[in-house]
């Protein structure tokens, strides 16, 4: 029997589905139905079934928000490593390519949902729209969402035009879906390759500044906000830059162990690009341990009064136990990418894993603690607040995440995961 | 123009909340949600102890944090210098709650009209009303303010929209003072045009000398506070009013 070509190895999940795939397909669904009925749930009854309430006595903002810039944070890694990846000519990288973009594209749309479900009139989101000239000048909740459609419509085109060569490719090997491909790819030309690569290229190069600009958005949302203590600063731009580095390349890594181990691709996503990665991941993570505790000895020593007890709500009152947590966690993760980086004969990809699933995690409670303990300390002598997520709130946030790994289940069905064409064209270069 | 404003006088203030409770009734405000708010405040330890009022209504500041960060300009500075929110526009993002160092947003959690202070559908109270007796509704509150014709006065008007103090818009559109003001026993409350140098309010600031809630922030609030010094860092509220609202 001759030897499986690329081709087939990698196109394997597309042609031939196992019933684990149903049987995870199944639970998924029963996750979103949960979170559906919890939104019909919030939608009948308003945000009362939430725990947010007003400001004395209550927190407005919650876990969707800590959501939205989880996942703001998120879409970070996909087109940045894609980019790079470009620009750089980094040929061991390639089989992330594409899994990079689609968490790109995935968690903005997530981003998106949390929002939707944060505001208290779903019904009136287009006023959005309507009042967006007027607007644009002063609100940074305008300019955050300016950033997050463009760079949506961004990642959208970039992942599309360069999959176009492997859904021609497809349309040949996979017969019974040929009417899909063939509807997704208007005006193919068989020659076409060269031209896009020369637009991917650009592409990647105005990729950068747009990704500094979605996540310096975010950090102005609150960055910029006098009136609460604890969030007006200048790192913040910085911070959540550094911030969505670091959890946006950490999710990369997780996902690409992810399908490595699921369909046994060990021989194209090599130990090499985990190594490449932690090392990466190494500095990122120091850089936003330190901008952490920058910021908590501003808060802790020079700010005001009201900025002194958010504070101590971090250290030693009812937050303390997610802070110290978050702080500790970083660390280890941080050893651990550390200690892969300096000594070559430690290096397990494993540990590699373990620590950017650490990161992601420890992200999400980061983004927690940035939104709520702010504010439930307020300027004036009100009691503090209290705030505790409800079961809507968790399904919820948890229909985000169930939601994204049906759309890469999917996506994988449908469309080839690995950049095809690309690894052979860098496999060619090689010999 | 006029430039209306607030005076506040602390050493006429004695905590009573009539305010509060006359800007209840005249907004029709839900259950737990206080437009005006009354903060009974105490320093020190027995026998050094001192206590002291100090209402706080919307400081309708020039430079309003709520009015810059409203992603669709529901919140919005009239030509008169009040901030008045638009619930017909209001999609419920509560930024302008957040960016407030004051406060003073009030948002509508639950649906408004099942959250007044009594439970209409009560099977004991059935024999009395009826069934028939609707919740009183300020009529005042209907129409649009008469300037911009837009909806932004009275509260409890929408599910899921920010509400908070007008200064009674649609009663200083018709020449008269605020609920709060017109109810105040001591008359500590002032209600004025800030720019019309002979006003009540502008002849308080002229005699006494005044400050602002949380000046360094660079709100500019347009409610001014006379005798007794600001509240410190150190001051304990008493008697606070809890958010009724189960969560």
């Amino acid at each position: 029997m001759r030897p499986a070509t690329l081709e087939e190895k990698l196109w394997h999940p597309l042609l031939y589905t196992t019933r684990k795939f149903y049987l995870f397909l199944g639970l998924l669904l029963l996750g979103l139905a949960w979170s559906a009925f919890a939104w019909i749930t919030q939608l009948r009854n308003g945000l009362e079934v939430t725990g947010m309430r007003d400001i004395p006595g209550g927190s407005p903002w919650g876990v969707y928000m800590a959501n939205f810039i989880f996942f703001i944070g998120i879409t970070h890694a996909g087109i940045a490593i894609a980019s790079a990846i470009r620009l750089l000519k980094l040929r061991d990288y390639i089989p992330l390519a594409r899994i990079a973009e689609l968490v790109t594209v995935f968690s903005l749309l997530m981003a998106g949902f949390s929002l939707l479900f944060d505001i208290g009139r779903p019904d009136r989101i287009f006023n959005l729209l309507l009042y967006y000239p007027q607007r644009l000048a002063s609100s940074p909740l305008i300019w955050d969402i300016t950033a997050i459609a463009t760079y949506l419509i961004f990642s959208v085109t970039y992942l599309y035009l360069e999959m176009r060569e492997d859904l021609a490719r497809l349309a040949k090997s996979n017969p019974r879906l040929r009417w899909l491909y063939r509807r997704l790819l208007p005006a193919y030309e068989p020659g076409e390759r060269e031209r896009i690569v020369k637009i991917v290229w650009w592409a990647s190069v105005f990729n950068f500044p747009i990704m500094v600009m979605v996540h310096t958005n975010v950090a102005w949302v609150f960055g910029l906000m006098v009136g609460r203590p604890g969030w007006y600063g200048a790192i913040m731009g910085p911070y959540y830059v550094v911030g969505a580095v670091l959890s946006g390349v950490a999710t990369v890594v997780v996902m690409a162990a992810a399908y490595r181990q699921l369909f046994g691709w060990q021989e194209y996503i090599k130990p090499r690009i985990f190594r490449g990665l932690g090392k990466f991941l190494s500095w990122v993570s120091i850089l936003y341990i330190y901008f952490m505790l920058s910021e908590f000895i501003t808060v802790k020593y020079a700010g005001p009064v009201p900025e002194l007890k958010v504070s101590i709500a971090w250290s030693s009152l009812e937050f303390a136990g997610l802070y110290w947590v978050q702080v500790v966690a970083l660390l280890i993760a941080f050893t651990i990418f550390f200690l892969n980086t300096v000594f070559p004969r430690v290096f397990r990809i494993g540990t590699t894993v373990f620590a950017s699933a650490l990161v992601v995690v420890i992200l999400w409670i980061t983004r927690f603690l940035i939104v709520v303990p702010s504010l439930t300390r307020p300027y004036l002598p009100y009691p503090p607040g209290r705030y505790s997520p409800t079961w809507v709130e968790w399904s919820l946030v948890m229909g985000t995440f169930v939601m994204v790994a049906l759309l890469f289940m999917l996506f994988t069905k449908f469309f080839p995961i690995i950049p095809l064409t690309e690894m052979e064209k860098a496999e060619e270069q090689q010999e | 123009m006029a430039r209306y404003g607030m005076v506040i006088n602390l050493d006429r203030c004695t905590g009573c909340r009539a305010c509060m409770l006359a800007c209840k009734v005249e907004n029709n405000t839900p259950q737990g949600i206080c437009w005006m708010y009354v903060f009974r405040l105490e320093e020190g330890e027995y026998p050094n102890v001192r206590i002291w009022f100090m209402p706080r209504p919307c400081m309708h500041c020039d430079n309003a944090p709520c009015v810059k960060v409203c992603p669709v300009g529901a919140r919005y500075m009239r030509e008169d210098g009040l901030v008045a929110t638009d619930f017909e526009r209001c999609i419920g993002c509560r930024y302008c709650e957040v960016a407030c160092p004051y406060g003073v947003n009030q948002f509508n959690w639950k649906k408004p009209a099942d959250n007044y202070y009594l439970d209409w559908h009560d099977k004991e109270l059935l024999p009395v009303t009826g069934g028939a007796v609707p919740p009183y509704k300020n009529p005042d509150l209907i129409e649009a303010s008469a300037r911009e014709k837009r909806h932004i006065s009275g509260g409890g008007q929408r599910i899921g929209v920010i509400e908070k103090c007008t200064f009674c818009v649609h009663k200083v559109e018709k020449r008269m003072k605020p609920a709060c003001v017109a109810n105040c026993p001591t008359q500590a409350l002032c209600f004025g045009d800030l720019a019309d140098p002979d006003s009540e309010v502008s002849r308080l600031l002229a005699q006494k000398p005044s400050y602002r809630l949380l000046e360094e922030l660079g709100a500019e609030p347009k409610v001014y506070y006379l005798g007794k010094i600001p509240s410190t860092e150190r001051a304990r509220q008493i008697e606070e009013i809890p958010c009724l609202l189960k969560r």
